[in-house]
Parts: structure tokens; sequence; C-alpha cells
């Protein structure tokens, strides 16, 4: 549970803000995949981890892009090559999750086949569809499927946890670069870029969410930084 | 302490004194744990590795190299698990000490252990799928009771019945009768070495 935010001290600040919701929301998208092992559809799961994936791509777009992009450090460049290990594991959920109830299964049928020679590999790769039905039919259609989403739920933790890593790596080594080397209307376009996505149809669709995921109190801080974009333009003229 | 539970009380820890309670609860399981994948080794796997044939026997089905080749696994199944609780130790005895924990810590802590659990599940749900079977086809009556010995009395430790007390604790007082029944019939069994 992260602490509760009191202030804001500048524009880029508004991270904290955003770090918080992001934590709340794959947190809410972890115990629906836990809460997967009892059984049941996982329409929810997957809308929910739907619109986790949603987020993190458009922050780590506009990160990349605006906030990153213009820094010359390596630390610049390794919180954007972490940006594609996560992208990479909510690919892989979402493969996982569209192979069905037996995708647990086939990963623990390819584990054991590592252990035969190759020619016994090759026997058995090829009949891989008739070994899963064999298991199937062994363990039980239930344990099958309770296996699929075992390792779903695991999925889901490694990405939560690397995301935890990722944003609390991204507040010591380069949220002071920012602070550092941005200009102060520079760093408040910056902050309106990570809330207001100006080339959607519902410009506030990031903003809104993130209000949804805090405090009232920290809403009354990030109704604030947004009344200092007016400045921006103001700014510009 | 269980492991599911183990898990949810590391998500929820907010003082590092406290994780004495974590280090003791997971030292028992892992305890358990390690002296079940060794006998099971020893006293179950083995035998059926001696008694099937090799997967590449030419005059096996599909299905029975399916299962084979699943049986062989379990030892590694075993190694992968033994493997997990050392980095969990690894974490618990040098990186954290016992006097301070960091989140991040926590969280992989968390991870590792819930990692653990799904590893273990995934191992059991096997063993009684596909193990078990075997076990009955390959090992006589005498055999499959002295393996059961085995995995429930530890007779190199001071305490030879601390597995069968362990076990017991998680069981409804129908499945303990059971439990004593298996355990008389040790009675007719050669003294253990």
């Amino acid at each position: 549970m992260m602490e509760d935010i009191t202030h804001l001290e500048r524009p880029i600040d508004v991270q904290i803000l955003l770090h918080k919701a992001f934590h709340t929301l794959s947190l809410r998208v972890e115990k629906l995949a836990a809460d997967s092992e009892k059984g049941g559809d996982l329409k929810k799961f997957e809308d929910q981890f739907g619109y986790w994936v949603k987020q993190l791509l458009y922050h780590a777009t506009t990160e990349d892009n605006f906030m990153t992009g213009p820094l010359q450090q390596d630390v610049a460049r390794d919180n954007e090559s972490k940006h594609v290990v996560l992208v990479k594991n909510a690919t892989d959920i979402i493969e996982f999750v569209g192979k069905g109830d037996s995708a647990g299964l086939e990963d623990s049928v390819k584990a054991a086949m590592f252990t035969l020679d190759e020619k016994q590999h090759e026997d058995l790769v090829e009949s891989a569809n008739d070994i899963q039905n064999i298991l199937t039919r062994e363990m039980g259609q239930d344990k099958v499927i309770t296996r699929t989403r075992r390792h779903l739920y695991r999925k889901v933790m490694d990405m939560r946890i690397l995301e935890f890593d990722h944003f609390e790596n991204e507040e010591v080594f380069v949220i002071p670069l920012i602070r550092e080397q941005m200009a102060g209307n520079q760093e408040l376009e910056l902050a309106r870029l990570l809330l207001i996505d100006d080339t959607a149809d519902d410009p506030r669709w990031v903003i809104d969410w993130v209000a949804k995921e805090l405090k009232p109190s920290e809403r009354v801080l990030l109704q604030e930084l947004e009344d200092s974009f007016a400045g921006i333009s103001a700014a510009a003229d | 302490m269980r492991l599911t539970e183990l898990s949810s009380w590391l998500m929820t820890w907010k003082t590092a004194g406290t994780l004495q309670v974590f280090k003791l609860a997971f030292n028992e399981w892992a305890t358990s744990l390690m002296f079940h994948a060794e006998q099971e080794d020893k006293y179950v796997t083995m035998p059926l590795i001696q008694c099937t044939p090799s997967a590449d026997d030419p005059s096996l089905g599909l299905a029975d190299k399916v299962k084979d080749t699943m049986i062989t696994h379990e030892e590694e199944m075993h190694e992968e698990l033994l493997s997990g609780l050392e980095d969990v130790f690894a974490v618990l005895n040098e990186d954290i000490g016992s006097t301070s924990v960091i989140t991040r810590t926590k969280q992989h802590l968390y991870g590792q252990v819930m990692t653990l659990r799904i590893v273990q599940e995934d191992h059991l749900d096997t063993e009684e799928a596909l193990v078990l079977l075997m076990v009955e086809r390959c090992l006589t009556d005498e055999q499959q009771l002295l393996a059961a010995r085995e995995l429930l009395l530890d007779n190199a430790a001071a305490d030879p019945r601390w597995v069968m007390n362990w076990i017991s604790e998680s069981l409804t007082d129908g499945e303990r009768v059971l439990l004593a029944n298996l355990e008389a019939r040790f009675q007719a069994l050669p003294v253990p070495a």
C-alpha cells in the first residue's frame, strides 16, 4: 500500500500520482487473476487487464517520446528498455489467455519435453495435440483449467512486480534528471501530456482514470495541477 | 502456517520485526518439503523408473510415452522446488538480515513464495493424476507400504513422528483415523535400517 500523497513540489511529481493509480489498478487485476483460480469465466479479468495494458501503453509511449527521449543519459535508455520488457510480458499474457483452458498444461508438457533427447522430443512434438488430449483425459478438465489459471496468475503477478520495480527505479533515477534538465514550462507540458491525450476522442481518458484511483485529498492536488496547465498556452502566447 | 497463508500474510505485513514469524513458518514448510522430495525420489520415483520402460522403447504407445516423460520430469520438479526454496532463504539470510525489510524485497519475497506455491501445486496435480496410477501398477503392496512409512516417519530425526504430526494438523478427525490405521500397518514391515 502506497502512502498518502500530500503535496506536489513540481509538475513532474504527477508521476507519483500516476504510479499510485497504476499500483491500484495492477493489484486489482492481479486479484482478479488470483480469484480466477477458483473457477468462473475470465471476462472481468480480460476487461481489466486490457484496460491496464491500454493505460500502460499510453504512459510508456508518452514517457519515451517526451520524458526520456530528450535525455542523453544511459538511464533514459534503460527506462525505455524496461517499457519493452513490460509490453512483452503483456503480450505473452494475451497470447496465453488466447490459447484457452489448456495453456497451463502446454507449459508443463514443454518443460517435461526438455528432459527428452532430440529424437524423442521430435516424435512427441509432432503429436502435441494428442498429448494434451491424453493428459487432459488422465488429469480431468477441472485440474487442467485450474493449472492454466495458476499459471495465468503467476504471469500477471510477475508483470505487476516488474511494473512496481520499474516505477521505483524511475522515481529514483529518472525523475531527478527531469527536475535538473527540463525548463519549468517544458516540465508542465510533459505533465499535461501524461494526463491528457490530445489525439483521443476523449482527451481526458487518462486523467479521469487517475482521479478515480486516488483519494479525495490527492484528487485536489491533481485538480490544482490541471488548473496550472492553463498557464502553458498563456506562456506560449 | 501453510504456503497460501504465508504468501497472503507477506502481502500485508507491516513491520520488520514480524519477519521472524515468516521465517519460522517458511522454515517449517521448507523442511517438510525437502524431506518429502528426498524420500519420494528414493522410495517412489526410483522404483518407478526401474519398473517402466524407457520413453524411446518402440513398443510403447504415445500415451505411455507421455506418462513416462512426465514421471521422469517429477525429479526435475523437485529440483525446481528446492532451488526456489534456496532463493527465498538467500533473500531471508543475506539480503535483508533480520532487522529491516524494504518494500521491494517484500514484493520479491511474495513473488518467490507464490511461484513456489504454483510449482508445488503443479507437481502435486501431476503426481496424483499420473504417478500414483503407476505406483499402483509397479509397486507391490509391501513396497507401497514401505514408501508410505518412509514418507511419514523420519527415522533419522530426534522426533521421528514430526511429519505425521505436521500432516495431522491439516486433517479432519476422520482423516486422522485413516492416517492412524495406515501407521498401524507399518508394524508388519521389517524394522527400518
